[in-house]
């Protein structure tokens, strides 16, 4: 028997977990798809006119999944917190990475993919209500008919927007995975605590970068991320120092897509070191 | 089977364990006694791996209980004072639980809820306590691993059910398998353990066989001013007083844990002494 991950047992944990957690998520789908439902209708009642154009309807997905996802990823081990459900956790017979892997599929792909699902399904039914609000309301006064506001792909909404939603979807995975691991370290409020936990080294890394790391660089600035660094005012003019191609891209995949595995990693580390 | 040497453990503002020596092995019933607040508890859990020694060593099963390799979990079963069991009905507990404890025997199982007479279908939200707490123990002997850790088992168990508890246990234990029970209801325990170990301030206040203690000394009520003045320990009861006494007859006498603990609590140079002679 593989005593880190054995494939047979992770699909027996899967189902374990469904199993005993079912009800709870499937709630919290039906809450997301409630709150989703509130405020599209208080969209309609602030404004008829347009309540839910394309713009509002990007940023009430990214932030509605910001809130609820970190909000879900600090519960995932709420189990830990709770002494007797906390033994019944760690003593069920599977690896810690099965057990972390179980997590990272229900908090963070699962979750991901349901609340789009949850989102489309109520866009679409809230979109054809706001349409009627809106026709309604250009009817009433006296308006110039307008097209029905349509569905949006809020992954590709416009070729210019692609690249920056596809950051955000990014950043939006380590920020949630910065709470998975807060679900581990933190035993009560872990939502408060790793949000301001989160905000303060946050804030330390800006002034380490400023303020420390800054004190020993030319004055200037990065021109493109990890590629080439701007040194103003040398007296004959900006200079541009190009760094190495192989070197920015590794930094630049590193931080694009490791930053999540790495807390996954440390979340790891985590669960095998906790005790209850 | 279960080695523990040396240990040290504390919590934050509280040493409990300063060098505890242990080993236990299959084939018995080990009664853990102590006070509350004692450390029985946080020794089946270093034993469990659910905390880490900060000092010394425990080896169960060849293991080390602080790296909860699921070959270690799937061959320990502990029954917690306080414990959850996921609300779903008793069929899906076996469905889901199970398979992680390859040899769980379903027959078995079924006979235990049967004989603690649970209701099937409700589901664990719909059981009161004490219920819960037979499904989770039925659940933890059918599923046979080598070792059983019982925190105080027969908590919130009513009379019939302690009764039962005692039968299913006795039943089920084999020369293979080491069964741990912690409790301060000592009368519970009574007729089933086969080791006595007392804990107190986080030491080994004393650890014998039943059938050393009952070979040893004699536990009865007596009416003698003289007997009960010289025995190693005396408690005025409505009748006569409880006595301990050295086993001069040969014979084995029968075993009263409640005023043997009681003695080796207040007074247990005098009962250690038997047992050093």
């Amino acid at each position: 028997m593989n005593a880190v991950f054995d494939l047979k047992r992770w699909f027996l944990y899967l189902g374990k977990h469904w199993n005993e957690n079912k009800r709870r998520y499937l709630l919290s789908l039906a809450a997301i798809g409630g709150l989703l439902v509130l405020w599209c209708s208080f969209l309609m009642i602030v404004n008829p006119e347009n309540p839910m154009g394309l713009r509002i309807q990007i940023v009430t997905y990214y932030a509605g999944l910001f809130l609820t996802g970190c909000l879900f990823a600090s519960t995932i081990f709420n189990d830990l917190s709770e002494g007797p459900k906390g033994i019944h956790f760690l003593l069920t017979p599977a690896s810690a990475l099965e057990k972390l892997l179980t997590a990272i599929v229900f908090g963070v792909i699962l979750f991901f993919i349901s609340y789009t699902i949850v989102f489309y399904a109520f866009d679409v039914i809230m979109l054809k209500v706001a349409n009627g609000v809106m026709s309604n309301w250009l009817e009433q006064h006296h308006r110039a008919p307008r097209p029905p506001q349509e569905l949006l792909n809020v992954f590709i909404p416009d070729d210019s927007a692609k690249e920056f939603l596809f950051y955000i979807l990014l950043i939006f995975f380590a920020v949630q995975s910065i709470f998975l691991l807060g679900s581990l370290y933190f035993v009560k409020f872990q939502y408060i605590k790793t949000l301001v936990s989160g905000l303060i080294v946050f804030l330390v890394l800006v002034f380490f970068v400023h303020k420390v790391l800054g004190s020993f660089m030319p004055d200037g600035s990065f021109f493109e991320p990890f590629r080439v660094y701007k040194i103003w005012n040398t007296g004959q003019g900006d200079v541009m120092i190009l760094l190495p191609e192989w070197f920015s891209s590794i930094l630049l995949f590193l931080t694009k897509y490791a930053l999540a595995p790495c807390l996954w990693v440390v979340a790891y580390f985590r669960l095998k070191e906790k005790e209850v | 089977m279960i080695q523990v040497q040396n240990l040290h453990f504390g919590y934050r503002r509280k040493k409990i364990f300063t060098g505890l020596s242990l080993k236990l092995e299959p084939g018995h019933i080990y009664g853990l006694l102590g006070k509350n607040g004692t450390g029985k508890s946080t020794l089946l859990r270093n034993i469990a791996g659910l905390l880490f020694p900060q000092e010394g060593t425990i080896t169960v099963l060849g293991f080390t209980p602080g790296k909860r390799q699921p070959a270690f979990l799937q061959d320990i079963f502990m029954v917690p004072e306080e414990f959850h069991l996921p609300d779903m009905p008793i069929e899906h507990l076996v469905k889901y639980h199970a398979p992680f404890y390859p040899k769980f025997n379903e027959d078995q199982f079924n006979r235990y809820i049967t004989e603690f007479d649970i209701p099937r279908s409700n589901t664990m939200q719909q059981m009161s306590y004490g219920q819960k707490k037979k499904v989770l123990i039925s659940f933890g002997l059918a599923c046979n691993t080598s070792v059983l850790l019982m925190d105080e088992p027969t908590n919130g168990l009513d009379i019939m059910s302690k009764s039962q508890f005692r039968k299913v246990i006795a039943g089920c234990l084999d020369e293979n398998k080491c069964i741990v029970i912690s409790t301060h209801q000592v009368k519970d325990l009574e007729s089933l353990i086969d080791r006595v170990t007392i804990i107190d301030e986080g030491r080994i206040l004393f650890d014998q066989t039943v059938d050393n203690i009952t070979n040893r000394l004699s536990f009865h009520v007596s009416y003698d001013s003289e007997e009960i003045k010289q025995a190693l320990f005396r408690e005025p009861s409505l009748r006569g007083s409880a006595v301990i006494t050295r086993n001069m007859q040969g014979g084995e006498s029968k075993l009263d844990l409640e005023l043997l603990y009681k003695a080796i609590v207040l007074n247990g140079n005098a009962i250690q002494s038997v047992f050093n002679a």
